[in-house]
């Protein structure tokens, strides 16, 4: 016995700890769930709110943010870049919060993306549905939707979340080249880094 | 995938028993380690060494906690307690920092907290590359509670990675005080 235990150590060692399926609630491939009046802020500081449906672009990228979280703080430029260097090729970028904290509702939100000039409609989801509908765990959590609206990309943004200099794979821009492709993306998920996002126990 | 450890080492059963503090837990005991509240580095694999050895301890509670993290620092006086209720039973506790182990910056903070919060436990910084400690301990997120059996293997796992069961420390307590007990079935792990 003590040998066969032993043995399954070796194995646990040699094989990589993860798996490469980490979200408990949706898969890549899924429909993507339908979300719509999210009451948001637009770029310009008005308020409007978020649809799915209403969003026309051959690809959405759906990311789960809160404007408390240092990861999120770190990675606010990665996310105003990427949806400034998509804008023209039909990419629409939107951001949701579902926390229940002071500074990630939509005043928080508002003053945010005034301090950070966020270029993207950002929303938040006071009955955290849409979270729960994604399985959204982290700040940041990315996931990215074809044309069909299905599931492509669930994950990070890169392989660094805290030091964009240290970025060595980018999973999200990557994910999206290829659907612009009309290639499947080589990663289709990984592990989101980030903060976590807590629920309200469910009634 | 579990993780699973059966490996022992005799020397480092030897520091299990002291790093362990077992079966201290009473307020005089608390009083006389405060001072000595450290911050550990440890390779995984000699993290999963030191679970492994932790006998007498019945049980390890391992918590998983960063600087960066609000909601872990907000729950930590529960491990405290934890640690104050059950440690003469038999309950081993481990704080596991996932902070950035060169980032001197984030552990002197990690230090700091642990002292604010009288960790007078085995108190581990994971040195491995930032971020791995997640892929290592296979979760999405933190706060994170783990409860290893005295040789190490994985018996619970408490996580937020699943938005519809999310985990209360008051769960976690329960399910430590039902194991003290032995109102479960030994060797129920998966």
């Amino acid at each position: 016995m003590r040998k066969i235990l032993l043995g399954l150590a070796v194995v646990a060692l040699a094989v990589p700890v993860f798996a490469d399926h980490f979200n408990k609630i949706v898969k890549v491939g899924d429909k993507a769930p339908d979300f719509s009046g999210i009451p948001a802020v637009s770029p310009s500081g008005e308020q409007s709110s978020l649809t799915l449906s209403d969003l026309k672009e051959d690809v959405v990228v759906l990311v789960f943010l809160a404007n408390h979280c240092p990861v999120v703080q770190a990675c606010d430029d990665r996310i105003i870049d990427f949806a400034n260097d998509y804008k023209d090729k039909s990419v629409k970028l939107v951001a949701v919060s579902v926390n229940d904290i002071n500074q990630d509702r939509l005043p928080g939100i508002k003053s945010h993306m005034k301090e950070k000039k966020l270029n993207y409609t950002y929303g938040y989801d006071e009955s955290q549905a849409i979270g729960r509908a994604y399985g959204a765990t982290n700040t940041p959590h990315f996931f990215v939707l074809d044309k069909e609206r299905k599931i492509r990309y669930i994950g990070a943004m890169d392989d660094n979340a805290m030091h964009e200099s240290k970025v060595t794979k980018h999973y999200l821009r990557d994910a999206v080249d290829a659907l612009l492709a009309g290639k499947t993306p080589q990663v289709e998920e990984t592990r989101a880094a980030g903060c976590s996002v807590k629920y309200k126990k469910s009634k | 995938m579990r993780l699973s450890f059966t490996v022992l080492s005799p020397s480092l059963v030897a520091a299990g028993l002291v790093l362990a503090g077992f079966p201290g837990g009473s307020a005089a005991d608390d009083r006389a380690s405060t001072g000595t509240i450290k911050l550990e580095s440890l390779k995984w694999s000699q993290f999963k060494e030191r679970l492994a050895s932790s006998k007498p301890a019945k049980f390890t509670l391992v918590d998983v906690w960063a600087t960066t993290c609000g909601p872990c620092k907000e729950n930590f006086p529960h491990l405290v307690e934890m640690h104050r209720k059950y440690a003469g039973k038999g309950l081993a506790v481990i704080s596991l920092t996932l902070d950035d182990p060169t980032d001197a910056k984030a552990v002197a903070e990690a230090e700091e907290f642990l002292r604010e919060k009288k960790a007078v436990f085995t108190n581990v910084l994971l040195d491995e590359n930032y971020g791995d400690g997640f892929d290592k301990l296979d979760i999405n997120t933190i706060p994170a509670v783990f409860i290893f059996s005295a040789d190490g293997k994985e018996m619970k796992r408490f996580t937020m990675d699943d938005p519809n069961h999310q985990f209360t420390y008051e769960q976690v307590e329960k399910e430590v005080v039902a194991l003290l007990e032995g109102t479960q079935p030994k060797g129920f792990a998966k």
